[in-house]
């Protein structure tokens, strides 16, 4: 018979851990944070799973916070909650932070716990989802000539050291800024496929306040250094700024439906009840014919997709252009659409910037790009020069013909200038392009053309209005789409109404050369 | 296992009309070339039949999907001896050494890939890599097992299952009747082919009936195994040739595993050199078919000499541990010492997890006679690993099966997908 006491002694004691660690920072601090309008890692990971799924890792690890003349006090967990658990019935990994413990950072064992989930996911093809505070090591354990040893997010030894960002393009990593993340977690962040931010009690910079004023005697606070609003509005590195932190996991939650758990799969397709041939006779009265006047694309957009629902990335950044996951018949599709609500759709630095990465996350997960045009053009001058506008042109121009993905585009209304080639022409290799009867094709809109063409005539006089007029007219029946389809530039014109059934029969016919693709890893850059 | 010399004794050699029946496969005709036929008639495993593992048997068995059972007929009186050139083409298996008429495989030995690899492979039974065809080496890929059956341990070696019949020498298992060969290709086959089989829930006492706590208690380590693997079925390759660890083939949840597992009743679990040659083999195994490595850990450290051959087999065979490209579990069931916890996959293997039960010690070297005992209990124990984060978990020993094919669940994506990229396959 085996020594049944031992084992009994040694389970009760497994058992007592297990249940402190799960108690976090103990009640004061979870009242604390709750205060705070916060969530625990605990509660925050009960949101992100399908209940009753997550499996802990780590749970005994615990470690001490020591500071110079307090006594010691126990960190359970170590400051990380750590595990996997379904997502609509997917695997998904998760490192969350715990703000009970020392304001999020990281004791040494947190770190290690960290590291081998991200590499656990990272090994078998799994999305990961940080749920970050202040993701930081816990400054005590940095403190003198161990720093240099840090791997500052590397792995737990078990592998040659590797961030998420050297997993760009394999299985999706995804951020939740949740607490104040500063270095190593506003980088994850950056190369993170989605992230979120929760607007208010969360903030994202390279450094934090103390280092700040220390290093230019400026006093600046978490929130103006890299509150929601400047992240949605000014720098455009947050793809959705949630007013809070339920909305922020659920936005997460939203992102991995429409994701595959890795690069060498298809995303999922998701019945979702939505006829493919459902016509939507309301758009032909969503956008006027008249190409100056301004109209909603967004609500085109969700006229068409799977029951208009649209996650739409970086809404407030660059809004003269729509990115977002959206379904058509059940599949995952990248929206690339203009915006003329917002400086015509013009498509200036900014919208490009947001394209381009939008572009190559959906190139590197098999997701096929819908475009949706009415753009003028590239925004042209002195200002956007100086933007760097050249650069980006060439990086949306590299991005574009690289793409291996399917990519189907409708002309809704003006596809004027290089720009209709970039974004989803017959150039780069679209796989279908159709127009509505609104829509115009052509080097550039008739009054640039006229204004080009006949310079010394406008400058001196010499062209009246009525002339111009006539011209503009002659230049607006040239550039009609039809013409395009009547020797087979583009595939066709079609009624507005059966937009939808379009694109559907598009994605049904492209699935084949999807799974051949399979395999093939295309990274993506982090602006 | 001991290495006694090869029976030369052909009134006692295998008759494989008998072995072929008593797997209920029709018995070829002459000429016949290689048959595709399904054990106990329409019921069972398909398998591709021939008398020698040419690489054109290998390949017409890859190609139709199936395992690829030899049995090897005894040789005609007067052919050719093994090693030796004999008279059949190797590389193409022409010369009818697929026909499974009496004598036709020609030099039997000497059919199995070429000669001179098969000499060396007599002192390491069934070691790393194999003879068979050209197969041999680390990073080859061969789903489909082949299985040779054979009265000669130059014609089964390099085999994923060899088995010798009514012959002893190095092979999976020896001095069998045809009888016995059949019952463990059929078992063999069911355990290694295929995925998702129906679980079979295992019955038997809890763990901790049958483990005592103290982490140096000696048990049976077939009845652990019993209790985690389905159905409390395996085969065991290299059977009897290390006694301090066992290597099987198994299932659990339904998923073909290799597993090695700690005997510590023999010299504390402590690894020889050819213990480790039978770690290898089963690394071997379970890389060449991409299935995962279940370790069952508890080793109190080598039993190395210290001449330089027996260190170097076990350099070899942790680097080998390291290396391998398949899903890893550990469980640390007891003692894990030194570099023999390296070569069981329970430290510094790149487990994909170390799951240790709560007796579990693990150290780089055994605890210095000066060192109070209870001290050394507690630096070593696992628990202090999992609180510091290097360990992730302590778990309850009726958990490990539950626990152990959450894991392999876990692990699917890779090994359905080949995952990660930038991995040779």
């Amino acid at each position: 018979m085996a020594d049944r006491g031992g084992w009994d002694e040694a389970l009760a004691a497994l058992a007592a851990r297990r249940e402190a660690g799960r108690q976090l920072g103990g009640p004061a601090a979870i009242e604390r944070l709750h205060a705070r309008g916060k969530l625990t890692a605990r509660e925050r990971i009960g949101l992100l799973f399908d209940p009753g799924t997550f499996r802990e890792l780590g749970e005994l690890v615990t470690g001490v916070v020591e500071v110079p003349g307090r006594p010691d006090r126990e960190a359970p967990a170590d400051g990380v909650v750590a595990g996997w658990g379904q997502v609509e019935g997917r695997t998904v990994m998760v490192v969350a932070d715990d703000g009970t413990i020392t304001a999020g950072a990281r004791g040494p064992g947190g770190n290690r716990k960290a590291a081998r989930i991200r590499d656990l996911a990272a090994q078998n093809g799994y999305p990961l989802v940080l749920l970050l505070e202040s993701s930081a090591n816990r400054f005590q354990s940095m403190m003198g000539a161990q720093f240099a040893g840090a791997s500052g997010g590397g792995s737990a030894g078990t592998s040659p050291p590797a961030g998420p960002w050297q997993s760009t393009g394999r299985s999706p990593v995804v951020c939740a800024v949740l607490g104040t993340a500063l270095g190593a977690a506003s980088f994850q962040t950056m190369d993170a496929e989605f992230s979120t931010l929760a607007d208010g009690t969360a903030a994202m910079a390279l450094a934090g306040p103390p280092v700040v004023q220390g290093g230019i005697g400026v006093e600046a606070t978490p929130q103006d250094l890299g509150s929601g609003e400047v992240h949605a509005t000014v720098t455009g590195f947050i793809d959705h700024v949630a007013p809070d932190e339920t909305d922020a996991i659920a936005s997460v939650r939203r992102f991995l439906a429409f994701f595959p758990s890795s690069s060498w799969e298809l995303p999922p397709r998701v019945p979702t009840g939505d006829p493919a041939e459902r016509r939507s006779p309301e758009l032909a009265d969503l956008v006027p014919l008249d190409h100056r006047k301004p109209y909603d694309m967004g609500r085109v957009v969700r006229t068409i997709v799977d029951h208009g629902e649209l996650l739409e990335l970086r809404p407030r950044y660059a809004r003269n252009i729509i990115v977002g996951y959206a379904r058509i018949d059940g599949w995952t599709v990248g929206i690339i659409a203009n915006q003329p609500r917002h400086l015509g759709g013009i498509v200036d630095v900014k919208a490009v910037i947001k394209a381009v990465r939008f572009a190559q996350i959906c190139n590197a997960y098999n997701i096929p790009l819908v475009f949706l045009q009415d753009q003028p053009g590239f925004i042209v001058g002195p200002d956007s020069e100086r933007e760097g506008a050249l650069r980006q042109v060439v990086r949306l121009m590299n991005t574009a013909y690289g793409a291996t993905v399917p990519m189907v585009t409708v002309l809704v209304r003006k596809a004027y200038g290089f720009s209709t080639w970039l974004l989803g022409g017959r150039a780069v290799g679209a796989d279908h392009v159709v127009a509505w009867p609104s829509g115009a094709i052509s080097l550039a809109a008739p009054e640039i053309g006229v204004a080009t063409l006949l310079r010394n005539e406008l400058a001196q006089g010499e062209l009246s209005e009525e002339r111009q007029l006539e011209l503009y007219a002659s230049y607006r029946k040239m550039s009609q789409a039809r013409w395009a389809a009547y020797d087979f530039r583009i595939d066709d014109v079609i009624d507005p109404a059966h937009t939808r059934g379009h694109l559907a029969a598009a994605l049904a016919m492209v699935e084949g050369r999807r799974r051949a693709q399979l395999r093939t890893r295309r990274s993506f850059d982090t602006a | 296992m001991s290495t006694p010399p090869p029976s030369t004794d052909r009134r006692a050699a295998l008759d494989p009309a008998r072995l072929l029946g008593a797997l209920g496969l029709p018995v070829p005709s002459p000429g016949g070339g290689l048959p595709l036929a399904r054990l106990d008639g329409r019921t069972g495993q398909a398998v591709t039949v021939a008398a020698a593992p040419t690489p054109a048997a290998r390949a017409v068995a890859a190609q139709r999907g199936t395992p690829l059972l030899v049995v090897v007929p005894p040789p005609r009186a007067g052919s050719a001896q093994p090693g030796g050139s004999g008279a059949t083409d190797h590389s193409t298996g022409t010369g009818g050494a697929d026909d499974l008429a009496p004598g036709a495989a020609g030099a039997a030995g000497g059919a199995v890939g070429t000669g001179p690899l098969a000499a060396p492979m007599f002192g390491v039974p069934c070691a790393t890599g194999g003879a068979v065809g050209n197969g041999n080496g680390n990073g080859v890929r061969r789903p489909w097992p082949v299985v040779v059956a054979a009265s000669s341990p130059w014609a089964v070696a390099g085999a994923d299952c060899a088995l010798l019949v009514r012959a002893r020498g190095p092979a999976d298992h020896d001095g069998l009747d045809e009888h016995a060969a059949a019952d463990l290709i059929r078992r063999f086959l069911d355990l290694s082919v295929g995925e998702g089989a129906a679980v079979a829930a295992p019955a038997g006492p809890s763990l901790i009936e049958i483990v005592p706590f103290a982490a140096d208690g000696v048990y049976d380590p077939e009845a652990m195994l019993a209790a985690l693997v389905d159905g409390g079925r395996w085969v065991e390759l290299a059977a009897g040739a290390a006694g301090e660890v066992l290597t099987v083939v198994a299932r659990i949840g339904g998923r073909s595993v290799g597993v090695t597992l700690s005997c510590p009743g023999v010299n504390g679990g402590r690894l020889t050199p050819a213990g480790c040659a039978r770690v290898e083999r089963l690394l071997d195994w379970c890389e060449r078919g991409g299935r995962p490595w279940v370790s069952l850990v508890d080793t109190a450290g080598v039993e190395a000499g210290a001449d330089a051959s027996s260190q170097e087999a076990l350099r070899r065979a942790a680097a080998r541990a390291r290396s391998a490209e398949v899903t890893k579990l550990a469980v640390v069931v007891g003692r894990a010492v030194g570099l023999a916890a390296t070569v069981l996959g329970a430290v510094g293997a790149r487990a994909d997890l170390v799951l240790p039960w709560p007796r579990a010690r693990l150290s780089l070297t055994p605890p210095p006679p000066d060192l109070d005992p209870a001290e050394a209990a507690r630096l070593a124990a696992a628990d202090r690993a999992a609180t510091e984060g290097d360990l992730l978990d302590v778990i309850h020993p009726d958990e490990t099966r539950a626990r152990l094919i959450e894991l392999l669940d876990l692990a699917r994506g890779r090994r359905e997908y080949g995952w990660p990229p930038g991995v040779a396959r």
